[in-house]
């Protein structure tokens, strides 16, 4: 039932892990400050921009996919400022399908994190303020490690539903070999060829993978993405 | 512990230019204005003493930092403007502040012993860790003397949720000190603990207040924790505030006193004459009375000790005669200088004494069947003294 791994099938491996990693990094660096600034904000903008970040929580990734496409032809100005900076095109690259991947996991990251931040108590911070901890330092001394499993948990999450996804991906990377072919890709190529073993070895391999994750994730103590827990000593 | 403060005193800045807190603060919040204009003094303890809603935290909190007022207020302490008619503020980590607060304020991820590590990095700011002459840090607080003196060594090892509320309070107050701040802010610190845990809270803070040379403003609507611990009083009512006064000067004004609930009463501030042991007490002498007798307890209290001595006004009754007969051992002449009732029938005479103030609390039923008149010579029955602290 299960036929081995393709030279073809291993790169998509190692793309989908390279993808995944690439944009874990990206999301933690942009929805760390992100949900510390939501969490902490009551600018009358903040929900417009929650709204905004959870929105690839609902919406179907070929929308979102799409209007990307649209966003990454060569004449739009989002593709000119990117060639002029990269030297590269958005489209149908492993540079767009990190784009995407940001856009796409970026919930997954700000909700537990906001949810951790909120959750520290204001009197915490300003009695550590008042013991002359600058506001980098009260981050770094307080929130950090106060928020660590959270943090763990949106990583985790981010590279899971980044290393899984499949509708953005078809709809601006394609499925070039090496570039844009991910598991998920190569698992319906294969379904639509007809070669059930493969896609069954590489079916199997994702099941595994996430589920795996999901084991490590819930053995951290984190329960779900909005009731992100802190709970370090209780 | 006397040797400790006298040495710490020694290494105090001989700078004296202007040392004290001005606060010219106003903001208005829905319904709720706040109009406070105070100076306090630097190195005193001063209780800002008001009923709930009266806005007193909202006070600390902007002196802390922790919020703004939105109309053009100034903060100036010890000649740094913390905030500025413009609205330009100091940082709540620059002010060199402490803030203990009724909820625990300490970090939940560290150990005790960590939480005040913490405090200790931080103590001197980065500019005065470069500089020649760092700020002083009185000598006495070093991690292993505040877990002696707060008696929380024992603690180090366990995480601030493994403690009780007492204990948490003993720790942040330590963890206050440990900090080196030039002003200590308490909100309502001991208002949420148990009988137990606040009195140890108190011992402590009344150590706090021999030990550092470090003035506190102190959030109270206590009228015992007022006396117990506070010099100077800042009474403030629906946001409204202006003057700072001393405790016992605040505490013999019957209008002030009036407006407390009911466990009003003076502080007299003396020294120990004479100690009787046979019959556990002590005598004090106040003013030009050389001696008022007073119960021992069970305090270390030696020859001529200054010593803080609260009489409550309801423990103190008024009769026109010196009765011989009478259990009462403190039956001393006194004049009425003031009689003051409020709506409840309660009545608070305010008489003269050995050149001190004492209130009396008594029915205007008595008022009346002794026809008592201000400037009459009577004689102050105190049937209760009790000991507060040993002030230096």
């Amino acid at each position: 039932m299960f036929e081995a791994l393709s030279i073809n099938d291993i790169a998509a491996v190692w793309l989908t892990f390279k993808l995944a990693m690439v944009s874990t990094g990206f999301l933690m660096l942009l929805g760390i400050p992100l949900a510390w600034w939501l969490a902490r904000s009551h600018h009358a903008l903040k929900p417009f921009f929650e709204a905004l970040i959870a929105l690839p929580l609902i919406l179907p990734p070929t929308v979102i996919g799409f209007y990307l496409l649209v966003a990454f032809a060569p004449d739009t100005w989002a593709a000119q400022t990117w060639r002029s900076l990269f030297g590269s095109n958005l489209a149908f690259s492993f540079s767009g399908l990190v784009v995407g991947s940001i856009i796409y996991s970026l919930p997954f990251v700000v909700q537990p994190l906001q949810s951790s931040y909120e959750k520290i108590p204001r009197i915490i911070l300003l009695s550590a303020a008042s013991l002359g901890a600058s506001p980098v330092d009260r981050f770094f001394s307080v929130v950090w490690p106060l928020s660590r499993r959270a943090t763990l948990a949106a990583a985790a999450l981010a590279f899971c539903h980044t290393a899984g996804e499949f509708g953005i991906v078809l709809m601006i990377g394609g499925s070039i070999p090496g570039e844009t072919q991910v598991l998920s890709i190569v698992l319906f190529d294969h379904v639509e060829s007809l070669n059930y073993s493969s896609a069954h070895t590489i079916a199997a391999l994702l099941l595994l993978f996430s589920f795996l994750s999901l084991i490590v994730i819930y053995s951290t103590g984190f329960r779900n993405y909005r009731g992100a827990a802190n709970t370090e000593h209780n | 512990m006397t040797r400790l403060a006298s040495h710490a005193s020694s290494k105090l800045p001989k700078t004296d230019q202007h040392r004290g807190l001005t606060v010219d603060i106003h903001s208005a919040q829905d319904q709720f204005k706040l109009n406070v204009s105070a100076q306090f003094d630097a190195r005193r303890i001063t209780a800002i003493y008001g009923p709930t809603g009266s806005g007193k935290s909202t006070l600390l909190n902007m002196i802390a930092g922790f919020s703004k007022p939105n109309r053009p207020s100034q903060i100036t302490f010890n000649s740094n403007q913390w905030l500025k008619k413009s609205g330009k503020a100091v940082a709540v980590h620059k002010r060199k502040i402490a803030y203990v607060t009724q909820s625990s304020t300490l970090l939940p991820h560290l150990t005790v012993k960590d939480n005040f590590l913490y405090a200790i990095k931080r103590a001197h700011t980065k500019k005065e860790r470069g500089a020649k002459n760092k700020r002083p840090f009185a000598p006495q607080n070093t991690l292993e003397s505040i877990g002696e003196q707060f008696n929380v060594s024992q603690l180090y090892s366990l995480f601030p949720e493994e403690l009780s509320g007492g204990e948490q309070q003993r720790v942040a107050i330590g963890r206050a000190l440990l900090s080196n701040p030039e002003l200590i802010l308490f909100d309502e610190p001991v208002s949420a603990l148990d009988e137990e845990s606040r009195e140890s809270t108190l011992t402590a803070l009344e150590k706090l207040h021999k030990l550092a040379q470090v003035p506190c403003l102190y959030v109270t609507h206590n009228i015992d924790e007022l006396m117990r611990l506070a010099d100077d009083v800042i009474p403030i009512a629906n946001g409204h505030a202006s003057q700072c006064m001393a405790v016992a000067d605040a505490l013999s004004n019957s209008a002030f006193s009036l407006s407390a609930n009911h466990s009003t009463g003076v502080i007299l501030e003396g020294r120990v004459a004479f100690i009787d042991n046979a019959h556990g007490l002590i005598s004090a002498a106040v003013g030009t009375q050389p001696n008022i007798y007073c119960s021992a307890g069970s305090s270390n209290i030696s020859q001529n000790q200054p010593i803080r001595l609260r009489i409550y006004a309801k423990d103190v009754s008024i009769a026109l005669s010196k009765a011989s007969d009478s259990s009462i051992l403190n039956i001393i002449p006194a004049t009425i200088t003031k009689i003051a009732c409020d709506e409840k029938n309660k009545t608070l005479i305010t008489m003269q004494c050995f050149e001190q103030t004492l209130l009396a609390a008594i029915t205007r039923k008595s008022l009346q069947d002794l026809s008592l008149q201000e400037g009459q010579h009577v004689f102050a029955q105190i049937k209760g003294i009790a000991v507060l602290s040993a002030k230096e």
